[in-house]
């Protein structure tokens, strides 16, 4: 081919000279995918063009050729099909079994034969159809793959027997066990437990017969059983009997029952087969493999030190460290494991540090306390002004309105010294999130690592229920207020965080330039620069944080936190729909008008 | 009355001759207590074993007047109050056992009621009378308002009520007052309490694992005399019209079943008529199930395979 002839453009040619990337890309049958993609491109492929590989064997043809998309599809719309096919070995048994007395089960055979029908024709369509669909689609998306290809010469080209290997692989792991699940009914609930159980024992009796073979294990236990009887019967037969053989009948009888239950282990161990086993493993839940025994039963107490006290340091304590008899034979899984070790984890930290938490407790308590007095000592008509002054200052006449109407609705309701005491735990919490998530939020802004410590825990306390960490709460910080408290800021805290951080990062890099060109300190430039200009994204969180500790009221009540969260769970508990309706709606105003007034301060900030 | 009663004797009769509606699923409740729970296990291994009936524990059934109200309909939606603690409930028993007649119930075990301390107070709060001291009630002090606290029992509970009924009586409100929170958030402050050696009054009862799990001693009342107790909790100023200063009489406890079960089971009814359970009894399966953390299931199936005589003395008795 000349190069003027290459220039002209305009004269047809052939499909092979033009093309050389097909070849590469397609390696076998070069010429048919060739002729394929050119009429592709042209748009003259007609619909019902089908790739016969792709019809009969897509898996295979796809992994060899590495158009993994269409292998998935392929195997998911096969997979779908044949699960539903599957429904006759799981139902069919059933309807035989229905079949035997019909006039009885005519409900239960018009089920079964209805259900059976739909999944034999859903099954059927999805095979032929989804198969179908793959003929068609085959080229189409090999031509897809093959434009990539062109743009990314990393997509996979060719074709490779290694591919081939890996979808056997995955064929093996998915499908068998799949479908043989379709075939089995759901075992019961405590079929697998039961096993579980009879394995257990079996081993354990096996150990301390000291044989290997269950078949040993269960005549040892008939031979003893045997014994129990021969001489149960010879006291049983004797007219009068003495104290102590009295109490050896007794202790024959129960030895007799324990016995019975052991042998009904080793036969319930004995019935279980393969099949059950493999059940119990793939078809049921995963965990029911692992049991271990449970950790050591440890409590800690502490308690006055006499040794001390006597030597002279009045009020001196120690920790004491008692363990109980593990309960013979018990096993557990991994997950009653993990909760115990966490349980006797929180009594120890609670008995060794129990010092700082009761101090933390009373700084707690004390705020609480001053704030609470502050609330309910100030007649309502005195509060109420102020809060309306407060709304007519910053916000509009409606709001003033609202404000006044909100408040006043509590006072009608007798619901103000209740709703006071919610205050004063939300102002507290309040309180403690800004003094906490103000700095956190700088660190957070300023420095990398602190960010990509801190973001995962903020997103953790605002997704994990509140009502799991209550009880370590309570555990650590007793009941009532102060728990109440803490739990408040775990789930108000992330949006003051995270809004002061995303406040400081807004702030402009020219401005800071700006700032360090007329030689601003670090301190200067956070105090004079990024802070004042982060206030409204900072106003923004506070807000939401007050929004999340009053809707915490209610979740609070439930650890003894007084207020009207309260009132909502004393009436949910006694089914009274109005008291508890009143009582929410009254902490949804308390809300609204912090909510206003702020939005209103706020806005009137961001305008200076 | 008379009319409907024949016209459920026929449907029983009916129902017995063809014998397929008598097999309805039995709804028992899910209190929050011991006592109720392993109750509720035993009683659902019988009617799921040897009985070979259906039986549920419907999940978060544990509000005791939506219980009562439930098997007063009989519709099937909750069955059986598995531990109903007389006099405790006396309204529900005036209202739907002794007046609407649709609740029904067995012969009681004793279950008792008092008010404890942990056994490192025992030598500071032997009696009433040292409750009446305020240095005393400062102890208990957590709230720093000078009251001390003790734990009265859930809100939905009518024993919440006759302990502030109490307290009032005996003088004490003016330096107690009582926490009203759910059995397992005290619990919960208990053991936290406990491990700090802090003090804690609060009631208790028996059968309970809690008297397993911590060493707790009796605070002692006042016997019982003439007219000591006089409780109305139904009317809307009940602490201020009752009275009651002695300790409380032993508790009848009973299991209590919708009426409607006659029809709709009648071999389960019958069954929990006939029930006949001791507090030993009780106390032996909550020991297993909640101190020794066995399974339930497991714990009431053993029991009904050590006792087949009187079980089957319950079912066909």
């Amino acid at each position: 081919m000349s190069a003027t002839a290459a220039l002209s453009g305009a004269e047809p040619r052939e499909v092979e000279s033009r093309d050389v990337s097909v070849p590469v890309f397609a390696d076998r049958n070069a010429g048919y995918y060739g002729s394929v993609f050119e009429r592709l491109q042209k748009g003259e492929l007609p619909f019902w063009h089908m790739n016969l590989a792709g019809l009969l064997i897509p898996w295979i043809w796809s992994a060899w050729r590495g158009v993994w998309l269409m292998f998935w599809v392929s195997l998911a719309l096969d997979v779908v099909g044949l699960v539903c096919l599957m429904q006759n070995f799981k139902y069919g048994p059933l309807l035989e079994d229905a079949y035997l007395d019909p006039s009885a089960n005519a409900i239960l055979i018009e089920r079964y034969t209805r259900w059976l029908s739909v999944y034999n024709n859903v099954g059927i369509a999805t095979l032929v159809l989804g198969r179908l669909l793959i003929g068609l689609q085959a080229n189409r998306w090999y031509f897809g793959q093959y434009s990539k290809w062109r743009i990314d010469g990393r997509t996979a080209h060719g074709v490779a027997a290694r591919r081939v290997v890996i979808a056997v692989l995955i064929l093996v792991l998915v499908a068998p066990i799949t479908l043989y699940r379709a075939t089995q009914q759901r075992i019961d609930e405590r079929a697998c437990f039961n096993q579980v159980r009879a394995i257990d024992g079996t081993k354990r009796l096996l150990s301390s017969y000291g044989v290997t073979e269950v078949s040993d294990l269960t005549s040892a236990m008939a031979e003893r059983r045997d014994r129990l009887v021969t001489e149960r019967a010879t006291l049983e037969a004797s007219a009068s009997l003495t104290d102590d053989q009295r109490s050896r009948l007794s202790a024959i009888r129960r030895e007799e029952r324990q016995l019975r239950r052991e042998i009904d282990a080793a036969e319930d161990f004995k019935a279980v087969t393969a099949k059950d086993r493999l059940d119990c493993l793939f078809i049921d839940d995963f965990p029911t493999l692992a049991r271990v025994a449970p950790p050591e039963d440890v409590t800690y107490r502490r308690v006055p030190d006499e040794e001390a006290v006597a030597q002279g340091r009045s009020g001196a304590t120690k920790v004491i460290r008692q363990v109980k008899d593990p309960v013979e034979g018990r096993t557990v899984n991994i997950f009653t494991y993990t909760a115990e070790s966490i349980d006797i984890g929180i009594n120890f930290l609670r008995a060794q540090y129990a010092g700082i938490f009761d101090a933390l407790t009373n700084v707690l308590r004390q705020s609480l306390i001053r704030v609470e007095v502050a609330f309910m000592l100030t007649p309502w008509p005195v509060l109420v002004g102020l809060a309306m002054i407060l709304a007519w200052a910053y916000c509009g006449t409606g709001t003033v309105v609202f404000v006044g109407s909100s408040l006043t609705f509590l006072a009608v309701f007798e619901l103000w010294q209740i709703a006071m005491q919610t205050m004063a735990l939300v102002v507290v919490a309040t309180a403690i999130c800004i003094f906490v998530g103000l700095p956190v939020g700088i660190w957070m802004a300023k420095n990398r690592i602190a960010n990509w410590i801190t973001e995962p825990i903020l997103d953790v306390m605002q997704t994990i229920p509140s009502l799991s960490y209550l009880v370590p709460a309570v555990a650590f910080f007793g009941i009532s207020q102060p728990p109440a408290v803490l739990a408040t800021v775990v789930f108000a805290i992330p949006p003051m965080v995270k809004l002061t951080a995303l406040g400081i990062r807004q702030v402009p890099q020219s401005t800071k330039e700006a700032a360090l060109a007329f030689g601003a300190s670090e301190r200067q430039l956070l105090t004079k620069v990024e802070l004042p200009m982060a206030v409204p994204s900072i106003m923004a969180g506070l807000n939401q944080t007050i929004m999340l500790a009053l809707s915490m009221a209610t979740i609070s009540a439930f650890i003894g936190a007084e207020g009207l969260g309260a009132i909502v769970t004393a009436a949910l508990g006694d089914a009274q729909a109005g008291k508890g309706l009143l009582a929410g709606i009254a902490i949804a105003l308390v809300a609204m008008v912090i909510d206003r007034i702020l939005k209103g301060i706020r806005s009137s900030l961001s305008r200076i | 009355m008379r009319l409907t009663l024949k016209a459920t004797a026929i449907g029983a009769a009916l129902l017995a001759a063809t014998g397929a509606g008598a097999q309805e699923t039995v709804k028992l409740s899910d209190l929050s207590w011991n006592g109720a729970r392993a109750i509720g296990h035993v009683l659902k291994a019988i009617i799921t074993g040897p009985m070979g009936s259906e039986a549920e524990i419907v999940e978060g059934m544990n509000q005791q007047s939506v219980i009562y109200a439930g098997m007063d309909k009989g519709d099937g939606s909750i069955d059986v109050h598995t531990d109903m603690w007389m006099p405790n409930w006396q309204s529900a028993w005036d209202e739907y056992i002794e007046g609407n007649g649709t609740v029904d119930h067995n012969m009681p075990y004793k279950g008792t009621s008092n008010i404890y301390v942990p056994f490192y107070m025992a030598d500071t709060v032997r009696s009433i009378e040292d409750l009446m001291k305020p240095e005393i009630a400062a102890m208990f002090d957590t709230d720093g308002d000078g009251l001390g606290e003790y734990w009265a029992g859930d809100v939905t509970w009518a024993s919440t009520k006759r302990w502030q009924i109490k307290f009032k009586s005996y003088g004490l409100d003016s330096l107690w007052e009582p926490n009203i929170i759910s059995a397992d958030t005290f619990k919960a402050g208990l053991a936290a309490a406990y491990a700090a050696s802090q003090p804690q009054l609060f009631y208790a009862w028996t059968p309970e694992s809690i008297h397993a799990q911590f060493d707790l001693v009796k605070v002692e009342e006042p016997a019982r005399f003439e007219g000591c107790e006089d409780v109305d909790l139904d009317a809307e100023n009940w602490l201020e019209v009752s009275h009651f200063e002695c300790v409380i009489l032993d508790n009848d406890v009973y299991i209590a079943f919708s009426k409607s079960l006659w029809d709709r089971n009648p071999a389960v009814a019958k069954m929990l008529k006939n029930v006949q359970l001791t507090g030993d009894e009780v106390g032996i399966w909550i020991l297993e199930i909640f101190e020794n953390k066995r399974d339930p299931q497991e714990v009431a199936e053993e029991w009904i395979a050590d006792n087949q005589d009187i079980v089957n003395a319950w079912i066909n008795g």
